[in-house]
């Protein structure tokens, strides 16, 4: 008797983690978007990325990149100044980095999408770092066999690795992070104030007279360019706008220009005021955005129209 | 890998499924294989290593067993002793002790070149050795009869639950689960399923939520110390480090079951301890029992007077405090606490002679409580300036604004555990609901794993214990 209560506890225990496990990952995909703003607006940026399709008539402009991008660009604004038959869309994903998006846009061309030009933007720091989001992009970015790929780039441990195969695979191991998010909001007062403390500085930017630092920038262009030509897809390196241009923006925006990245034509030499950027000097803030589309939405505009005339 | 992290779980799914299908000889077998792999799966350049000091021992036991000569028997216990103290010394107090010289000599006036070099700490090399010695001494000394099965004590050195951090097996609880076949058994099957859901609780809920209190208030990101900020990094650590290595504990000791197999208790709600000689009863029992009967006992003990006793006391706890780490942060740490049992000895303070009332057990409790903390502050920081000048925050009485958000957080995720050992103590169970009706063991194991979904960082951040 005490045997059959045993094995019947052992049994129930067994269905119990295995029901936990199915409703979190079935809460995780269908519930995460609803609850997590972020997670809402990833959702539908990366299904409308993934469904680009240009035509003659309707040519399409993608803009990738993290909070950068999301700061510093009024999407809004850039339409408004896009030539005829032209459409801009922006898929963004916070505290990512060149090897997010190289497998990233690897992932959205492979998976169908055919924007007729593909805009990248990070800071000349985020280029160089070998920094992943990990399972976050394996589950949103990469496919099965690049998250393995990336994470060898990055220099992963084969536990790590096989973590970004499980957040391909899974959404509640891939979305943790959002889903801590969520649950911290809830359960946490002062959630917020909590992950301003923690988020911590950027540390200091990879010296760009470095002969190593210019190799990696010219191979990382080198091996975008090749992966947007495979597709017939022309790429551009969008300089996110900094307080005043430094050299290793200069450097970044040279190095990709000079590998068939244009690049140059969008660097603003024009400053801009102390308003323009949030407390850190490194996001854009409203007014900012507003001043930096109304010089990217023509730029975007002049290049376009001479590159596709 | 981690175990925290899925992969360990399809690796200790496919292990459990097919080691039940297995007799008891091809269980070994495969168990061993899995270890190694395990092993090799954190950094295959170190399988070599531990293969040769297992039969390096492996061979020293039967020579002290067979051996009729009394000299030749000590000659290979003092053999086996050192070459595994070697290894552990090499890699990982040679940098140590290297640079502590080198300072040394220079703060002296002599000119020393310094050659550090880039030695590999193998992983759960402190534990492993530690295993080893415990084995070497009790088959010496006759305890135990020495393993004529390579593959049998190769698997009691290197069963991957507790290889990587413990907890430290006695040869004589292990090795003849080892050597007798195991049966599955629902009971022991299903508490070991409870144990490796509580230990994700504990660490991937509250200890991974402290960690991030603890190093910010640690690594100066809540800015200048202040009595706050010692108190919030404190008490964030204690907790850390507590869910942290209970909660690897229980998963190691849970996945052990799953296998048939016991392994000692390590923790038993340490932070309601109401002394520090209670602390050590109830803190990594594996370690500090190892410590008593392999270091404390044989240095004397309390067998040879008062001031030998107290002498023995302090030198067990700074070796115990340098096995941590190869840094002065752990020798003082062990220091401390040697100190403490010394003073506790003197002044008869942990009699069990006398009964206390609840007000002065809670109130020996948050004194004992807070000696603790006072100590995890040097087992953290990273050197010793970086202790001293984070304690010297205790002088500066201006809170912070961060102060109070965090302290809300370190509440919301230390209360729940505290509860839990309350809870566990007062029904004397190893986790709680062991003894309840299947309902609410079932009910419990299901909010414990909803809540390490809701919680799990996204990043593995690594078992503290792992590093020694």
């Amino acid at each position: 008797m005490k045997s059959h209560i045993s094995f019947h506890r052992c049994l129930a225990l067994l269905v119990c983690i295995v029901l936990t496990l199915g409703v979190s990952e079935f809460s995780a995909r269908y519930l995460i978007p609803r609850f997590s703003s972020i997670e809402g607006r990833v959702a539908v940026e990366r299904e409308q990325a993934r469904s680009i399709h240009s035509s003659l008539q309707h040519r399409q402009l993608l803009i990738v990149g993290n909070s950068l991008l999301e700061a510093s660009v009024q999407l809004t604004s850039i339409n408004a100044a896009m030539p005829p038959g032209w459409h801009a869309k922006r898929f963004v994903i916070e505290n990512t980095a060149f090897l997010d998006w190289y497998f990233g846009i690897k992932g959205l061309l492979e998976s169908g999408a055919r924007p007729d030009v593909m805009a990248l933007m990070l800071s000349p720091k985020q280029l160089i770092t070998n920094n992943l989001r990990g399972t976050y992009s394996a589950y949103h970015l990469f496919s099965a066999a690049d998250s393995l790929r990336a994470g060898l780039m990055a220099g992963y441990h084969p536990t790590e690795i096989s973590g970004l195969l499980i957040g391909h695979i899974s959404a509640a191991y891939g979305l943790r992070t959002e889903i801590r998010s969520v649950a911290m909001q809830r359960v946490v007062p002062n959630a917020e104030v909590i992950a301003n403390i923690f988020k911590g500085g950027r540390g200091s930017e990879f010296d760009w007279a470095d002969s190593n630092i210019r190799h990696i920038a010219e191979a990382r262009f080198e091996s975008l360019q090749a992966l947007c030509k495979q597709y017939q897809v022309q790429c551009i390196f969008l300089p996110p706008a900094e307080p005043e241009i430094t050299d290793h923006a200069l450097a970044a925006s040279h190095i990709a220009t000079a590998h068939g990245l244009e690049s140059d034509h969008f660097l603003f030499s024009e400053p801009y005021s102390t308003g323009d950027f949030q407390a850190d000097r490194f996001h854009m803030s409203q007014q900012g955005a507003k001043a930096y589309s109304a010089k990217l939405g023509p730029a975007l505009a002049s290049w376009l129209t001479h590159q596709f005339q | 890998m981690f175990f925290d992290t899925p992969i360990y779980f399809i690796f200790l799914l496919a292990i459990v499924s097919a080691y039940w299908t297995l007799r008891h000889r091809g269980q070994n077998i495969l168990l061993l294989a899995g270890s190694y792999f395990f092993y090799g799966w954190w950094d295959w350049r170190f399988l070599a290593l531990m293969a040769g000091s297992t039969l390096a021992d492996f061979l020293f036991a039967k020579h002290i067993s067979s051996s009729t000569s009394a000299s030749k028997r000590k000659l290979a216990l003092g053999l086996s002793i050192g070459l595994n103290l070697a290894f552990l010394g090499y890699f990982k107090y040679f940098n140590f002790f290297a640079d502590s010289l080198h300072t040394l000599l220079s703060s002296l006036g002599f000119e020393v070149s310094q050659r550090v070099l880039e030695i590999i700490l193998p992983p759960g090399i402190s534990f492993y050795t530690f295993q080893a010695i415990a084995y070497m001494v009790d088959v010496y000394s006759g305890r135990i009869r020495p393993s004529n099965n390579l593959i049998e004590y190769a698997l009691f050195i290197s069963f991957f639950p507790h290889l990587i951090a413990g907890p430290i097996q006695r040869p004589d609880h292990l090795l003849p689960q080892v050597e007798q076949p195991r049966r599955l058994d629902a009971t022991q099957f299903s508490n070991g399923l409870m144990l490796i859901l509580t230990g994700l609780f504990r660490k991937c809920v509250i200890a991974d939520q402290c960690a991030l209190i603890a190093n910010a208030a640690f690594s100066g990101t809540l800015g200048p110390t202040n009595i706050g900020t010692v108190a919030l990094g404190a008490y964030a650590f204690a907790w850390q480090i507590y869910g942290d290595f209970s909660g690897y504990s229980n998963i190691a000791r849970g996945s052990a079951q799953l296998f048939g197999f016991h392994f000692m208790v390590n923790f038993k709600q340490p932070y309601l301890s109401t002394s520090i000689r209670d602390f050590w009863r109830r803190w990594h029992i594996s370690l500090s029992s190892w410590l008593r009967d392999y270091l404390y006992v044989p240095l004397g003990g309390n067998r040879h007077g008062e001031q030998k006793t107290y002498r023995n006391l302090f030198l067990t706890m700074l070796i115990g405090g340098l096995w941590h780490g190869a840094n002065w942060t752990f020798v003082l740490w062990g220091a401390l606490h040697g100190a403490w049992l010394a003073v506790e000895r003197f002044f008869d303070f942990d009699s069990d002679r006398v009964q206390h009332g609840i007000a002065k057990q809670w109130f020996k409790r948050f004194i004992i409580f807070h000696l603790v903390c006072l100590a995890w502050v040097f087992f953290r920081a990273p050197t010793m300036g970086a202790a001293a000048s984070f304690l010297g925050g205790l002088t500066t009485w201006n809170i912070s604004e961060n102060f109070y958000p965090l302290f809300l957080m370190l509440s919301v995720f230390s209360i729940p555990m505290f509860g839990l050992d309350l809870l566990e103590n007062r029904r004397s169970e190893e986790f709680l609901t062991e003894k309840s009706s299947t309902v609410i063991q079932v009910v419990f194991g299901a909010v414990l794993l909803f809540a390490v979904v809701l919680f799990s960082a996204n990043s593995s951040a690594a078992f503290i214990y792992f590093q020694f």
